[in-house]
C-alpha cells in the first residue's frame, strides 16, 4: 500500500513550490482525479462504464452554490445510475452519456430568482488555494486509500463476483442488485465529493460542468493511465496540464485528445482481448 | 424435505411442465428423460431462477414459490448448471470462497474436489472437466440441505465422469441432492429413486435406472 | 401542420437509421451526431455533405466490424468528437447564420429547405417501407438477428453492415444539410441524435414492428410538442 501511496504524496508536494498557476492546474487535476477514482470504482471493480460522472459531480456542484445546507443530499443521485443500469453493461455508457448531455442542456435553463441559467451560480464558500489543495490532496489520498482496502475486502470481492457473472452471484447467495447499488452509491459520493471541490475552487458552477470533457475526462485519464487507481492521478495531471499548454496553441485542443483516446481504447482493447 | 404440488410451466404457449406433484425426502434423487422434456426447468424454478406459471413449492415446510434466487440459497438449496456460471475472471480459490466465506473450508471443498492444484487459476484456464468440479464445488461450498445438479455429466470424458462419480458417493451419506441426467445408469447405487420426465410429466419413477 | 409534418418525417428518418445501426449494424452509433452536424455545417454543398457522410459510416464501419457493442459505441463516440472537432478546425466560426426561403403550402409558411429535407425523407421512407414489405427483407431480419446464421445462410453481413453504415451516414447528412436552418450551432447533431434515440428506443420495443413505430412516435412527439410549447 504505501508503495502505491507514497508516489502520490510526492507527487502532490512539488506543485507548491511551482507558483500559482501550477499550483492553480494541479488543483484542478486533483479534483479531477477524486472524479476519475469515482469513475474506476464503477469500471473497475462494478463492470459499468460510465460516460456521466458528470452528473453527480455537477448536481453537488449546483446543490452547493444554490444551498449549502442541501449539500449532503447529493450523493442521492447515485438512484440516476441505477435507473440507467436498466439498459443493460452495453448500453451503459449510452445512457449515461446522453443523460449527462440532457442535463448540460437543461442546466441552461435552470434559474432562481433571476439568477443562473446559462451564467451558472457562485459558490458563497470562498477559500484560499492553498487550503483547497491540501484538502484536496488529502481527500485524494484518504479515497485512494479506501478504495484500495474496498477492492481487497470481502465486499470487494461481492462486488467483482457480481460484476463477472450476476446469475453465479445469485446462485451462491449474492443480491446483484444491492451490490450493483453499494458501488454506484460509493461512486456517487466519491464524485460529489469531487463536484463540491470543484465549484469551491472555481467559486462558481456553470451548465459546463455536465459538458463532455467533464464526462469523459474520468475515462480518459483512467485510460492513459493503465487503469490503476493509484495511477489514474498521474493520467489526470497529463490530460490536465496538456490540455491547457495545447489550449494556447489551439482552444478546446482536449477533444482531440479526447476523441484520439476513445477510439484507440476501443481498437487496442479488442487487440489485446484477441 | 421437498413438496411440489401441481407444479406447471408455460414459456408462451409452450407447454413445458404439466401438474408436477412430488414429495421428497432426504436421499438423492434423479430426474431422466428427453430433451426438452423439463427437467432443466424444474430444477430451475426449484431453485428460483424461473417463476412457475402455477403451483407451489415447500421447501422443510417453507413455501419458496416466489422466493428470490438469492434467498433460495441461504434457506438451503444450491444449484449447478449444467452451463459453467462462475466468476471468470477470479481464482479458483477466489470462487470458492465466495461461495462459503470461510479460507480455511476452501482448501478441503478443494481438496474433495480435486482442485487443489488449480486454486489460484482463473476458470477460463480449466479443462471441462476441473470447470465442472468446480460448479460442483461452489454449490456444496455453501453448505445446502438440498443440492441440485443439472446434467453433470454432460460434456466430460471418462475420468472426469469417473472423479464425479467418486465425489457423489462420498457426498451420499450426507448431503440430500437432485440431479437430472440423460445417463442416469451412472448414478445406480447413489440414487435411491429415478423419475422419468417426458413431455413435462412425471412419467414413472423407479428404485434402479432404466 | 405541414411544417410538424417535416419534423416527423426528418425524426422518423433518424430514429430509424438509429434503429438500423442498432439493430443490423450492431453498434449505438453516436458519431450520426456529429455527421448531422456536418450536414448542417455544409448546408451549402449538400453533395459534399453526403459524400462526407458516406465516408464517415465506411470509416466507422471498417474500424469497428470486430468490435462487440460496446466497444464499437465508444468508437463511435471518439469519431463523433473528431468530426465536431475537424468542423471547428475547417470553419472557425461557433454560430453560422443561414438565411430562410419560405415557401407558402397550402396557406401555411413552410421553410423551402425543410420542404426538400421532407420530400426526401419520406421518399426514403417510402423506399423502406417498400422494402420491408418485399421478400429481400428476410435478409435483414435474419442478420438482425444472429451474424452466424445470416453468414451460414450465405449472406455477407460484412457487405450488410458496411452498406447499412454508410447509406445512413450519408443519408443522415443529406437531410440535415437541409433541415438544419437559420442558426447553426456545434450542438445541433447532439440534440437530434438525443430526440431520434429516445423514439429509437421506445420503438425498439416492438421488435419487428420497430420501423413502423419510430414514424408513429416521432408523429406523435412532434405534435405534443406542438401542443405544449
Amino acid at each position: 500500500m504505501l508503495a502505491k501511496v507514497l508516489p502520490v504524496i510526492l507527487l502532490f508536494f512539488i506543485p507548491p513550490f511551482l507558483g500559482n498557476y501550477v499550483l492553480f492546474l494541479s488543483l484542478i487535476a486533483i479534483n479531477l482525479g477524486i472524479l476519475t477514482l469515482s469513475w474506476q470504482l464503477m469500471e473497475k471493480d462494478s463492470g459499468w462504464i460510465s460516460f456521466g460522472q458528470s452528473i453527480p459531480f455537477g448536481i453537488s456542484a449546483y446543490i452547493l452554490a444554490i444551498n449549502p445546507y442541501l449539500t449532503f443530499l447529493a450523493p442521492v443521485n447515485f438512484l440516476i445510475f441505477l435507473f440507467l443500469s436498466v439498459f443493460g453493461k452495453s448500453l451503459f455508457p449510452f445512457a449515461t452519456f446522453i443523460t449527462s448531455i440532457a442535463t448540460w442542456q437543461a442546466s441552461n435553463y435552470l434559474t432562481i430568482n433571476g439568477k443562473g441559467g446559462e451564467e451558472g451560480f457562485s459558490v458563497a464558500l470562498q477559500l484560499p488555494s492553498e487550503k483547497i489543495y491540501l484538502a484536496s490532496a488529502t481527500i485524494f489520498i484518504v479515497f485512494l486509500i479506501l478504495l484500495e482496502v474496498l477492492s481487497k475486502s470481502k465486499i470487494g470481492l461481492k462486488i467483482k463476483a457480481v460484476r463477472d457473472n450476476e446469475i453465479a452471484a445469485k446462485s451462491i447467495g449474492l443480491d446483484p442488485i444491492k451490490y450493483r447499488m453499494f458501488a454506484f452509491f460509493i461512486s456517487s459520493v466519491i464524485a460529489s465529493i469531487s463536484g463540491i471541490l470543484h465549484a469551491i475552487t472555481f467559486s462558481h458552477v456553470s451548465p459546463s460542468v455536465f459538458s463532455p470533457f467533464y464526462a469523459l475526462f474520468p475515462f480518459v485519464a483512467s485510460t492513459i493511465s493503465y487503469g490503476k487507481y493509484y495511477t489514474c492521478i498521474f493520467g489526470s495531471f497529463l490530460v490536465v496540464f496538456l490540455t491547457h499548454a495545447l489550449t494556447a496553441i489551439f482552444p478546446e485542443a482536449h477533444y482531440i485528445l479526447y476523441s484520439v483516446v476513445l477510439m484507440f481504447f476501443a481498437v487496442m482493447k479488442y487487440a489485446k482481448d484477441s | 424435505m421437498l413438496k411440489i404440488v401441481n407444479l406447471s410451466k408455460f414459456y408462451g404457449k409452450l407447454l413445458v411442465l404439466r401438474n408436477i406433484n412430488l414429495e421428497l425426502d432426504d436421499g438423492i434423487y434423479c430426474f431422466f428423460g428427453p430433451n426438452g422434456s423439463g427437467k432443466t426447468t424444474l430444477l430451475k424454478i426449484i431453485s428460483g431462477f424461473e417463476k412457475p406459471s402455477s403451483g407451489r413449492i415447500f421447501f422443510n415446510g417453507k413455501d419458496i414459490t416466489k422466493m428470490k434466487p438469492e434467498k433460495i440459497v441461504k434457506i438451503g438449496i444450491s444449484i449447478a448448471f449444467q452451463l459453467p456460471r462462475v466468476f471468470w475472471n477470479l481464482s479458483v480459490e477466489q470462487n470458492i470462497f465466495l461461495a462459503c466465506m470461510d479460507k480455511e473450508k476452501v482448501y478441503s471443498i478443494a481438496e474433495l474436489f480435486k482442485l487443489k492444484k488449480e486454486l489460484q487459476n482463473i476458470p477460463r484456464k480449466l479443462s471441462q472437466g476441473k470447470l465442472k468440479l468446480l460448479q460442483v464445488s461452489m454449490a456444496y461450498a455453501r453448505n445446502p440441505r438440498l443440492l441440485l445438479l443439472d446434467e453433470p455429466f454432460a460434456g466430460l470424458d471418462v475420468e472426469s465422469v469417473e472423479q464425479l462419480l467418486d465425489i457423489l458417493r462420498n457426498l451420499k451419506q450426507h448431503k440430500s441432492m437432485i440431479i437430472t441426467s440423460h445417463r442416469p445408469k451412472l448414478l445406480r447405487g447413489i440414487a435411491k429413486k429415478f423419475f422419468e420426465l417426458k413431455g413435462g410429466v412425471i412419467a414413472g419413477s423407479k428404485e434402479n435406472p432404466p | 401542420m405541414i411544417s410538424e409534418f417535416l419534423a416527423a418525417s426528418f425524426f422518423s428518418v433518424f430514429a430509424i437509421s438509429v434503429l438500423l445501426c442498432y439493430r443490423a449494424g450492431k453498434i449505438l452509433n453516436l458519431s450520426l451526431s456529429s455527421i448531422s452536424t456536418l450536414g448542417a455545417y455544409l448546408h451549402f454543398n449538400p453533395f459534399l455533405a453526403t459524400l462526407l457522410g458516406i465516408f464517415a459510416g465506411f470509416l466507422l464501419h471498417e474500424s469497428t466490424k470486430k468490435l462487440e457493442i460496446a466497444r464499437a459505441t465508444i468508437f463511435s463516440l471518439g469519431l463523433a468528437i473528431a468530426i465536431e472537432e475537424i468542423l471547428r478546425i475547417i470553419f472557425k466560426k461557433e454560430y453560422i447564420i443561414t438565411h430562410v426561403q419560405i415557401l407558402e403550402l397550402f396557406g401555411e409558411n413552410v421553410i423551402w429547405n425543410h420542404f426538400i429535407a421532407g420530400i426526401i425523407s419520406i421518399s426514403f421512407l417510402f423506399l423502406f417501407f417498400s422494402f420491408l414489405f418485399s421478400k429481400k427483407s428476410k435478409t435483414l431480419k435474419i442478420v438482425e438477428e444472429d451474424y452466424e446464421l445470416a453468414e451460414i445462410y450465405g449472406i455477407k453481413t460484412e457487405r450488410a453492415r458496411k452498406i447499412i453504415l454508410s447509406f445512413t451516414g450519408g443519408l443522415i447528412a443529406l437531410i440535415s444539410s437541409f433541415y438544419n436552418q437559420g442558426i447553426i450551432y456545434p450542438t445541433i447533431g447532439w440534440q437530434n441524435l438525443i430526440f431520434a434515440t429516445v423514439i429509437a428506443t421506445v420503438a425498439n420495443v416492438f421488435k419487428e414492428k420497430s420501423y413502423l413505430f419510430a414514424i408513429i412516435f416521432a408523429v406523435v412527439i412532434i405534435c405534443l410538442q406542438k401542443f405544449f410549447l
